[in-house]
């Protein structure tokens, strides 16, 4: 009888093991984790079918901000997803590309430019930036590529399990529990109702005008910084060898004496990302042509509201389908069923948003239990907006 | 008769057995259907409403025939724990599957792959405690063929399970063998129940002969 009390007891034993691993699994995605619309963004995009989508678009702040996936499904009839993180290194968009043709295989990928934009290389050693996409991007061999090459030995663990990092946020409950709520709602629906939106319903006021009306003479160049354009020349080697269908984009932005600098990178990173036979879309310049209103449409001087994201998603949706010849894959009927939920939670999020800014109530809309709950006021109706 | 619920027990375990077998043959044919037919046919006029209806079928077979298998193998082994405390074990991991596979209708993401792994290590607890109880029969009975080919079987289990916990986390390194793996699963499990059955079988013998052996004449 040695032989089934050994055996017994092993399974005790892994019973026990298991328990404490189940446990600190539960922990680490449920309760003890940075949770904020970064991570609910990058896991809606691990929810999504394989192979479901026809277009991912990566980058920062400037694409979740002003790319509509509901309202790009509902005119255009393509899906898409943004798989962006908040001032995401351009580390992070290598990443992401390799983690969408891990998973996704889409008829095209769109690049917002931001990350090989800056004028130095501290946003590649930013530890907030860094841990706000790879703390969600689930343990894989590109993780593990980008956890060997670039953490330091003595941080690596925390990357491969967040737990460790992040094991005393329990002190900052019940303050984080709607983000808790938020993070199971999306397990238990399993997918991400506005694909990756977020928003912030305010109205810039700017203290300096805006040059976005002169962009389009402005063919001044600057170099990119050397790290950044290293950095781009590997993505585009990376793009050439999958043979990838890339486009790369700069959202519009307020631009004032500020930020021309990063108007001249970009310029110069669109003579290099040309030679290279990639197409490179120069947004900024073409604010007025799209109609973004710099007085209305921004909410900040680097992100559009959903005034100027709705007329920048039927803006660019139309080059991506007409002018990159897109093709569109079929959908089944759940899949038709999800996309439409997902079109009448946009619709709402864009009258919740206007009634905010009509009123003059300053707030940020994301996927969160809070605002999805808000949503359920307004009408889910095709908008009568006309963005042309 | 010596141990009579026990015989009762592996009598309904063999059963139950037979429709986990039948349920996978479903679950494989369902699996090997989707990998056959292309993306094209899936969503075409012609084709799309019979593939759906094909793998719904297959699907609710695979389903229909769990379910009978999962009451059989309570209903056995709650006849069995009144004799052996591996089966009352067992039974309880028989449960403990019956919610993970009722939570996993409702979860997804992170919360449905945390589930999935309790389901799969109580799968396996529920097989070796089934081993250990026909085994510890085998024990009390004398009978050493049976005891030696129950440690076999354990470790066979074993076996299948690792290469089954292999071949779950492959895709995430290799994404080009996800297709090809996902049958792996389905026979993996079918390989367990064929395992598993046999030395059920070899028990379900053992135990029968010993009321055999009680009923006839002095």
């Amino acid at each position: 009888m040695k032989f089934r009390n050994y055996v017994s007891r092993t399974v005790k034993v892994s019973v026990f093991l298991l328990l404490v691993m189940v446990s600190c699994l539960i922990l680490q995605h449920y309760f003890l984790r940075n949770m904020d619309h970064n991570s609910l963004r990058v896991d809606g995009f691990y929810q999504e079918e394989r192979n479901s989508l026809d277009v991912v678009f990566i980058g920062a702040s400037d694409i979740y901000t002003s790319f509509m996936p509901g309202r790009a499904y509902e005119q255009y009839g393509f899906t898409s997803y943004l798989l962006a993180s908040e001032s995401i290194p351009s580390e992070g968009v290598k990443t992401a590309v390799k983690e969408v043709v891990r998973t996704q295989h889409p008829g095209m990928i769109v690049i917002e430019a931001n990350a090989f934009l800056y004028g130095s290389d501290k946003n590649e050693s930013d530890q907030a930036h860094i841990h706000k996409f790879f703390d969600n991007v689930p343990l894989s061999f590109n993780k593990l590529e980008y956890i060997q090459k670039n953490v330091p030995i003595d941080e690596k663990w925390e990357y491969m399990f967040p737990l460790i990092k992040y094991h005393s946020l329990w002190t900052e409950y019940p303050d984080r529990l709607h983000m808790m709520a938020s993070n199971f709602t999306l397990d238990i629906r399993g997918f991400n109702y506005l694909k990756g939106f977020s928003t912030t319903a305010q109205i810039h006021k700017p203290k300096k005008a805006s040059l976005n009306s002169k962009l389009s003479e402005m063919n001044e160049t600057k170099e990119l910084e050397p790290f950044l354009k290293k950095q781009l020349t590997e993505l585009l080697d990376y793009c050439d060898e999958q043979k990838l269908k890339v486009v790369f984009v700069r959202a519009p932005h307020y631009v004032t004496t500020d930020t021309l600098d990063r108007v001249k990178r970009s310029n110069k990173m669109a003579e290099f990302v040309n030679s290279r036979g990639y197409h490179y879309y120069t947004f900024e310049a073409d604010a007025p042509r799209i109609g973004i209103d710099d007085k209305r449409d921004f909410y900040n001087s680097d992100h559009m509201n959903v005034y100027g994201a709705l007329k920048f998603t039927d803006y660019l949706a139309e080059k991506i389908l007409y002018r990159e010849g897109l093709e569109v894959d079929p959908l089944n009927d759940a899949q038709i069923e999800m996309w439409s939920d997902t079109v009448k939670k946009t619709n709402q999020l864009y009258r919740y948003c206007d009634d905010l800014m009509t009123n003059g109530n300053d707030l940020g809309a994301q996927e969160d239990v809070l605002t999805l709950t808000s949503l359920d006021n307004y009408s889910s109706a095709p908008l009568e907006v006309n963005s042309k | 008769m010596k141990f009579p619920n026990s015989y009762l027990c592996v009598k309904k375990l063999f059963t139950a057995e037979i429709f986990n077998i039948i349920s996978t043959v479903f679950l494989l044919a369902a699996s090997l259907f989707t990998f056959c037919v292309s993306e094209e046919d899936k969503t075409s006029a012609e084709f799309g409403d019979t593939f759906i209806i094909t793998w719904i079928i297959l699907t609710v077979l695979y389903a229909f025939f769990s379910v009978i298998a999962f009451i059989l193998q309570l209903i056995g082994l709650n006849r069995g724990r009144k004799e052996d405390k591996m089966f009352r074990d067992a039974m309880a991991f028989v449960i403990v599957c019956m919610m993970t596979t009722l939570i996993l209708v409702f979860v997804r993401g992170v919360f449905g792959d945390i589930v999935s792994t309790i389901d799969m290590f109580a799968t396996l607890f529920v097989h070796v405690y089934i081993i250990m109880g026909i085994y510890s029969v085998a024990y009390q009975l004398g009978y050493k063929s049976v005891q030696s080919r129950g440690k076999v079987t354990f470790f066979i289990m074993i076996g299948i399970f690792a290469f089954a916990i292999i071949v779950s986390i492959l895709p995430a390194f290799i994404p080009d063998l996800e297709e090809p793996l996902s049958f792996a699963a389905p026979i993996l499990e079918l390989l367990g129940h064929l395992v598993l059955i046999t030395y059920i079988a070899m028990g379900k013998k053992l135990l029968g002969s010993q009321g055999q052996m009680h009923s006839q004449p002095a």
